[in-house]
């Protein structure tokens, strides 16, 4: 009876400490949201998109041009692994899957063929802009911004 | 079937995958470890892991050398997310407990001071608020990189965004 009772307490005890972070995972859904916004930023004179206004509020502390334009802009509902893909206006793809949540936030591999592929932590909200790549004489910059455990 | 013949869950391939890949967060990690110390299956699944992830990377194919290469070429941020994860293992079983499954069902003895100290860990836990915070982690980190030979600008503000600009150096004469 007691080596039952004490079986028992350890149980309970290491399924309170294990399994509440993993409930609390669960409970904010096994799907993540995922904004991703494609823009193309210029030197020539022009306006700042107002769909690209957080993107521009980033980049501009880095970066001097005069115009911002967003060219697409896509939703992702992702499951773990799954890979979200989009073709991008200078004919390469962008793809971008979640691979883990842990406590430095959702890892998310990326990316953006013939530029770059990346794999990077990223808290909900937390904004990632991948830029550089030639469109048209300008600059191609993707944002990619989750959103999960609401 | 006994329990060490029995194919392993999709849910044990998962996590043994992250646990090989050094993706779980401490507190996973540390359950795993028990686990595969215990589980002469799942360190035969882990041991064909490693064994496959060191022939990838010793590996010459020329069968598909695109594929091969980017596989090798994300093991080193593996290796890295391993090293960073396995510093923070606070008690993985020592193997040399492995010798006789179900040790902490013989060690009946020991039951109460596991469950004080497992009790007392809870305790320290609830009262810092954090399980599996590491004191210096930050959000927004870039873990690996790849920009195929390009120069590349990394500026990480973990308060509001990760700024990654590829410079595309122009190639001429090729």
């Amino acid at each position: 009876m007691t080596r039952v009772v004490w079986s028992m307490a350890v149980v309970c005890i290491l399924v309170s400490v294990l399994g509440a972070p993993r409930l609390a995972r669960a409970q904010s859904g096994d799907r993540y949201d995922l904004e991703v916004t494609v823009a193309s930023i210029s030197d020539e004179e022009g306006q700042i998109d107002p769909r690209g206004t957080r993107l521009d509020g980033e980049l501009r502390k880095k970066f001097r041009y005069n115009s911002l334009k967003v060219l697409e802009t896509r939703h992702f509902n992702l499951a773990m692994n799954e890979v979200g893909s989009m073709k991008l206006p200078d004919g390469k793809t962008f793809n971008v899957r979640p691979i883990n949540l842990g406590d430095r936030g959702l890892l998310l591999a990326l990316e953006w063929t013939d530029v770059l592929m990346m794999d990077m932590n990223a808290m909900s909200g937390h904004l990632l802009v991948i830029g550089g790549s030639k469109y048209q004489g300008n600059e191609l910059a993707i944002g990619v911004e989750p959103h999960y455990g609401n | 079937m006994s329990a060490a013949d029995r194919e392993l869950t999709d849910a044990e391939l998962r996590n043994l995958h992250a646990y090989h890949d050094g993706e779980l967060d401490w507190l996973s990690r540390w359950w795993w470890g028990r686990r595969i110390a215990r589980s002469q299956r799942l360190r035969h699944e882990l041991e064909q892991l490693t064994e496959l992830g060191d022939w990838i990377r010793e590996s010459e194919s020329e069968r598909n050398p695109e594929l091969w290469d980017r596989i090798a070429m994300r093991l080193p941020a593996i290796d890295s997310a391993r090293a960073e994860n396995s510093g923070a293992e606070p008690g993985l079983v020592p193997e040399s407990l492995d010798q006789s499954p179900g040790w902490l069902e013989n060690w009946t003895g020991f039951r109460p001071i596991l469950a004080a100290v497992a009790t007392a860990a809870v305790a320290v836990v609830v009262a810092l608020g954090t399980i599996g915070d590491v004191p210096g982690q930050r959000p927004g980190a870039v873990r690996w990189l790849d920009t195929g030979g390009r120069s590349v600008i990394v500026l990480d503000n973990p308060e509001a965004a990760t700024i990654v600009w590829v410079l595309e150096n122009p190639v001429e004469g090729v």
